[in-house]
């Protein structure tokens, strides 16, 4: 894997949003090189995806800063970003429900190619890297929930990005869907992706992240290596609660 | 995507092949439906009745098509699209009543008038959903009368504009009500035809998008407000020119007639969501089911009854609208797909 | 005392609005629906006064008794037969109320054979004067009666239960369904209400107008520009902006050109829309609510 490069590919400094008189991200910093594989996990409403959307841009943030490449995209809106190769998948899908599958990468393929036929063909590339090339004239409001989540992700991918942010892919599939989606992630780690994943199962924290940072209560209560993380005292607490004697 | 992949290939020949069975499938339709549309004007061409309803069944058609393009495709209900229609025969009417300005370059400034200021007096209203959206662009219609009435150096007041009878082609006037349904025609298939290209279109692809999911599509890097304001563009010029052609044929406006709902601003939205809003036949289609059968209606009931007509009409609108929820040619289209579906189910079993 | 004369004909004339705004606002603001065909409930509802009392020999006002219960029942009908199977298609339900504007108005137009009606009071040509203004008892009945019903109304709203679970309805439905509030029902008394107001609004309005089939466009412009101005949802929104737009509207015919006093209105609705699309009392984020896909 590539080593991280004097200016950090992606950094937040003192990070925060407030709504009204709760911060629901509260001064986080920490900061991602290119091409590292990093999971964010934390119990439910500890302001994991009030962090994805403060980074794509849905969110302005309170305060603090974000940088890409070094530059700073505070106030950049959300299409901006994802022009500069910023990608996401959302907690709940959104398919665009009307359209078919093969449509709907292709919506993310005119980022970089304005061309149809040229976003078709990669359209049909993405499709077939992410094994739904079989539907891809199906209308996406017709799709299962797994296919829904490798939608997200092809989608993503169509717009050749450089960081891909992943809120709970996995939440709801089965196991054979969940290593379906693993081989998947595989592939884009492999590819020189840089990976942002928010995921509660552990597994799959365990078999990707090198790191892993902890958010609880809109704080980053922990970075580091992920065998060190997850058996760390702190994080077992916010997820399960003080042990009681 | 860095290394490409074996199977790259594959697709790559896979794609074409697909790309050039739906073009020439695309291009033998549109040759169909030209020729459909155009029959009726072939076998009746002798009778002035039948033909004015074509003629209007052309223009509105083309302006549904054109209205379609915002509200279809965007997803953006206007209300507020007689505007559009009336700064088109306004300004072409005056163009050519002040300085012999032939209509057919006459329209063009009306066009680019209505693409720059459209989006503009629409802009403010796009962060709207839905009904509000709707009502706020119904404003604008409301707005444009009282305008139309009060500015009489530019629109007659209400007394209107007339033009008078002086039949030739530079002057877009007809003596044989044919030649003007050609021209109507004509009108048609160049929306149709613009309908097509943007629906080809990434920007096609970036309407729909909008429309099915604005936060989505953000994500998918689209500039959501750029969008709408290219679709309003678009939409704004080509019911112009719809507006130029109509003050042409019919040679006398005035506020009421070019702003009233039931006739033009709702008329846009009556034909294309009986035909099925949002797909490139549905407004055609609406105009082709609505028009004939209103007019054969005042014909017949007018005289004897007021309003009767429009009673029956109401209902068979309402009729329409909660029995072919989605228009009339997504009904048709998921007739044909069970039909499919049933065909290869009956091929499975050998 | 030009002032207190435009003022006090803005005031009667806000009265009205805001009689017909309150039912609009229900609609509106609780069902989420653009009722294309309101005018004509107040309208059908002015017939409804004329045709009573020419048949039962009695004041139009007595007609009250017959035109709010059958206006109350139609309502329930429109909402249950029409509104409710739209619900996901929310262009072709507002296309479905202009439909049903137009039958109701071509209707009316077909059993009338359009001759203009007019409706006799007891109380036409009465009214109060004070000072140098005068103001018509059928006017100031107007005025008494949506003060009172827009009292009635909040009251209705937030001490009953029904009023409970239709503010419960108009914030969140899948939430209220889960509390056990049955939502379908719970529109269609909304639009029965809804359109017992317009048909009280009528009844009220017919001893001032001159009946014709079109009238409800006279009404539903403005009445618009108020749901909007006060707020959706609010019955102060809808009493404190049909004053406003009465006022304005009246001071706006005497200033400035009365031909553009009609644009009034929709300067102020479009202002509103852009500015503040929440209104003057509603909730932020309410004009959001119920365009996305609801459960």
């Amino acid at each position: 894997m590539t080593e991280a490069t004097a200016v950090p590919f992606l950094s937040l400094q003192g990070v925060g949003k407030r709504f009204g008189g709760l911060a629901a991200v509260n001064d986080v910093s920490f900061e991602v090189a290119r091409g590292e594989v990093v999971s964010i996990i934390g119990p439910n409403g500890a302001g994991k995806t009030t962090l994805f959307n403060l980074l794509t841009g849905q969110l302005a943030p309170s305060g603090g800063e974000i940088r890409f490449g070094g530059e700073l995209i505070n106030s950049l809106p959300p299409n901006r970003r994802a022009k500069l190769g910023l990608g996401r998948t959302f907690q709940v899908t959104k398919p665009l429900v009307a359209l078919t599958v093969l449509e709907n990468v292709m919506v993310g393929a005119f980022l970089h190619h304005r061309a149809t036929r040229d976003a078709e063909t990669l359209a049909m590339q993405v499709l077939g890297e992410i094994g739904l090339a079989h539907r891809a004239a199906v209308r996406a409001g017709e799709l299962t929930l797994a296919e829904r989540r490798k939608l997200e992700v092809g989608r993503a991918m169509a717009m050749e990005p450089r960081v891909v942010l992943l809120d709970e892919v996995m939440a709801g599939l089965n196991q054979s869907e969940v290593d379906d989606m693993i081989t998947l992630i595989q592939s884009l780690a492999l590819r020189g992706l840089t990976l942002l994943i928010i995921e509660h199962n552990l597994k799959v924290v365990r078999a990707f992240a090198k790191r892993v940072i902890v958010m609880d209560r809109g704080r980053k209560i922990a970075e580091g290596p992920a065998e060190q993380i997850l058996s760390a005292p702190e994080v077992v607490t916010a997820y399960l609660g003080k042990r009681r004697q | 995507m860095k290394a490409p992949l074996p199977v790259a290939a594959r697709v790559e020949s896979r794609v074409v092949a697909s790309q050039l069975r739906s073009r020439r499938r695309m291009l033998a339709l549109g040759a169909a439906g030209a020729l459909a549309a155009l029959a009726p004007l072939a076998l009746l061409h002798g009778q002035p009745f039948w033909v004015n309803i074509l003629i209007s069944t052309y223009l509105f058609g083309g302006l549904a098509v054109a209205w379609n393009l915002m509200a279809g495709f965007a997803g953006q209900f206007s209300l507020g699209h007689g505007v559009f229609f009336a700064v088109g025969a306004y300004t072409t009417a005056r163009l050519y009543l002040l300085w012999g300005v032939s209509p057919w370059l006459g329209l063009l400034p009306a066009a680019l008038a209505c693409a720059l200021i459209g989006p503009l007096i629409f802009w403010p209203t796009f962060r709207l959903k839905g009904a509000f959206f709707a009502i706020a662009t119904l404003a604008f219609n409301e707005v444009g009368v009282v305008c139309a009435n009060y500015f009489e150096s530019l629109t007659g007041g209400p007394r209107g504009l007339q033009i008078p009878f002086k039949p030739g082609f530079a002057q877009m006037i007809f003596t044989n009500p044919a030649h003007t349904a050609v021209l109507m025609f004509s009108y048609l298939a160049l929306c149709v035809a613009a309908a097509v290209a943007v629906r080809r279109s990434r920007l096609g692809y970036y309407l729909l998008a909008v429309r099915e999911d604005e936060d989505a599509a953000r994500a998918s890097g689209i500039d959501v407000t750029g969008v709408k304001l290219r679709g309003t563009a678009l939409s704004a010029a080509l019911t112009a020119v719809g507006g130029a052609l109509f003050v042409m044929a019919v040679r006398t406006i005035d506020p009421p007639s070019l702003f009233s709902l039931p006739d033009i601003g709702f008329k846009f939205a009556l034909l294309t969501l009986i035909g099925g809003i949002g797909t490139l036949a549905g407004p055609v289609v609406g105009a082709f089911l609505i028009i004939p059968t209103e007019t054969w209606l005042r014909a017949t009931l007018g005289g004897g009854l007021p309003g009767m007509h429009l009673v029956i009409l109401g209902g068979l609108m309402l009729a329409a609208a909660l029995f072919m929820r989605k228009g009339l040619v997504h009904a048709i289209v998921t007739l044909v797909e069970r039909a499919q579906r049933w065909r290869t189910k009956g091929q499975r079993h050998d | 005392m030009e002032l207190l004369n435009l003022l006090s004909i803005g005031i009667l004339l806000g009265g009205i609005y805001a009689l017909v705004a309150l039912g609009l606002n229900l609609i509106f603001g609780v069902i989420r629906v653009v009722n294309f065909a309101h005018g004509e409930l107040v309208m059908l509802g002015m017939y409804g006064a004329w045709a009573c009392s020419k048949l039962l020999k009695v004041d139009p006002y007595v007609t009250l008794l017959a035109v709010l219960p059958a206006l109350f029942v139609l309502g329930l009908l429109i909402q249950r037969f029409v509104i409710q199977p739209l619900q996901n298609e929310h262009m072709m339900q507002m296309f479905a109320t202009f439909a049903l504007l137009t039958i109701a108005q071509n209707a009316v137009l077909v059993l009338t054979r359009g001759e203009g009606q007019s409706v006799n009071t007891a109380l036409a040509g009465m009214a109060v004067e004070l000072g140098d203004v005068r103001l018509t008892a059928t006017r100031l009945v107007i005025l008494g009666s949506v003060t009172a019903i827009a009292l009635g109304l909040h009251l209705f709203l937030n001490r009953t239960l029904l009023g409970k679970s239709i503010r419960a309805v108009t914030q969140d439905r899948a939430a209220a369904r889960l509390m056990g509030i049955h939502v379908e029902r719970t529109f269609a008394i909304t639009f029965g209400i809804g359109a017992a107001l317009a048909g009280l609004a009528g009844v009220l309005l017919a001893p001032i107008y001159t009946l014709s089939p079109g009238i409800g466009g006279n009404f539903i412009f403005a009445a618009f520009a108020v749901v909007v101005l006060g707020g959706l949802g609010s019955v102060a929104g809808a009493y404190a902006g049909g004053m406003i737009v009465g006022v304005v509207e009246s001071f706006a015919g005497f200033y400035i050109d009365p031909e553009l006093k009609q644009a009034v209105w929709f300067l102020i609705f479009l202002a509103v829309l852009v500015f503040k699309p929440s209104g003057l009392f509603g909730q932020k984020g309410a004009e959001e609510m119920g365009m996305r896909e609801q459960t």
